[in-house]
């Protein structure tokens, strides 16, 4: 069974690297997937999480253990990401590539029950390109608040935690980017 | 969570307007998710509402999971490593639970799929509505683990580079015979990975680069016998060759995203 955080945070804290190394593989690909919508290029990205990782192993001593680490770690991504939206970004966004491909079996009960054939259609370049449209129609604050809750599955008063904002700020700030999104995708559905 | 009066008879729309996200959230009181159930059954446009928002959210989280399970994350543990003054190399203890997680995974899997069976029985079977709806986000969460998943674990089993096929097991001593069969088309079998032979491939031996133990990911092969076993980069098919030493053998595929 996989340690908890709290045990694998106080480990490295007491500069254990494989604590350090098991927390990094625990996180990477979900921060990842969260930092990737919200800048869109692969090196932007890669480039917010290696920064988050080293910020947040830097100050793991100070770190007390008031929110969970998972959080607590989010939000360091998050306010980086924030950052570099807000500057503008540094790459040029990249395209939808086509060769990214769904896999059929991974959206085939869903598209069963929807009535739509999401592998055949997020295959398509023009609809992933448009599909990232929409998320990058959504100013950085409302993109977070999507992001965390549809890719990671964050809970509201997670949201709140990271995104260090009230319960009915990240309620607003979902129930508007979901109509936003819905609206710009409408003609895809 | 809603201005909806639970003594009140019907839900309108403007009710339902103001719970809709706890209700796509899976988050209303059972009473509320009730009523809203109801209201939903009576009313068209608030129906394709929900419908849309299903749609959106499935497109959302496959396109941009999709997108971030092609990134090459490697480098960036190392250059963490490297800022943060630690040694790079995995220790053993880390190679280990990282073969013990991909097993789970594997695992897990199968798990999902048994599980997806049995939902697809029922929704045929009539399940009512809001079953169904479930059904598409534990859905939903389970397929972009599972694609994680699967990523994760060909990075994980893929030599570098994954051009170059080059993990190769020789069998020195007597195994499971049971994994793998003497006749000319050899049929792999894995331990407790449910891989899936897809087809068999042409004859065309890969690289036998250095022949090191008998156990390669739960294949275990016959006294006498090399196995090889590689990714092919573009469809992240799993290759997996058997050979008596000295004779040529069919190379079975198996996919790992399946």
């Amino acid at each position: 069974m996989d340690p908890p955080d709290g045990e694998l945070v106080a480990l490295a804290q007491a500069g254990d690297r494989d604590a350090v190394q098991t927390l990094l593989e625990r996180y990477e690909r979900r921060l990842l997937s969260v930092i990737i919508g919200m800048v869109r290029n692969p090196e932007d990205a890669k480039e917010i999480l290696q920064e988050t990782f080293v910020r947040a192993f830097r100050s793991l001593e100070g770190f007390k253990g008031e929110s969970s680490f998972y959080t607590w770690i989010y939000r360091i991504a998050m306010n980086l990401a924030i950052d570099h939206q807000r500057r503008g970004g540094k790459r040029p966004l990249v395209e939808f590539d086509e060769s990214i491909g769904v896999k059929e079996d991974a959206v085939g009960e869903g598209s069963a029950i929807l009535g739509i054939d999401p592998f055949k259609s997020v295959r398509s370049r023009e609809l992933g390109k448009k599909i990232f449209e929409a998320i990058e129609s959504l100013t950085p604050d409302h993109r977070a608040v999507i992001l965390l809750r549809e890719i990671d599955g964050l809970s509201y008063e997670e949201i709140s935690d990271v995104l260090d904002c009230s319960l009915g700020t990240v309620m607003s700030r979902l129930h508007y980017a979901r109509k936003k999104l819905q609206s710009r995708l409408q003609e895809m559905l | 969570m809603s201005s909806h009066s639970e003594n009140s008879p019907e839900m309108t729309c403007a009710d339902f307007e103001a719970s809709f996200d706890q209700y796509v959230d899976d988050l209303l009181e059972p009473r509320m998710a009730e009523a809203c159930c109801c209201h939903l059954a009576k009313c068209t446009p608030c129906d394709r509402e929900v419908t849309r928002w299903q749609q959106t959210r499935i497109l959302l989280s496959t396109a941009v999971t999709d997108f971030a399970t092609a990134v090459d994350v490697s480098s960036v543990r190392n250059d963490v490593f490297a800022a943060l003054g630690l040694d790079g190399r995995d220790s053993a203890a880390v190679v280990e639970r990282r073969r013990s997680a991909m097993r789970e995974a594997a695992h897990e899997r199968a798990g999902d799929a048994r599980r997806d069976s049995g939902r697809r029985a029922r929704r045929e079977a009539g399940a009512p509505r809001r079953s169904g709806f479930a059904a598409v986000l534990r859905f939903a969460s389970a397929a972009t683990v599972s694609a994680m998943t699967a990523a994760a674990a060909v990075l994980l089993l893929t030599p570098a580079p994954t051009t170059a096929p080059s993990v190769v097991a020789s069998a020195p001593a007597p195994t499971s015979v049971a994994s793998v069969s003497r006749s000319s088309m050899r049929p792999v079998a894995w331990s407790k990975n449910s891989f899936e032979d897809v087809a068999p491939a042409v004859n065309t031996p890969p690289p036998l680069a250095r022949p090191e133990v008998s156990h390669v990911d739960g294949l275990e092969a016959a006294p006498g016998q090399l196995v090889s076993t590689w990714v092919q980069p573009r469809t992240n098919a799993r290759v997996i060759w058997v050979q008596d030493r000295g004779l040529g053998a069919p190379v079975r595929m198996a996919g790992l995203g399946k």
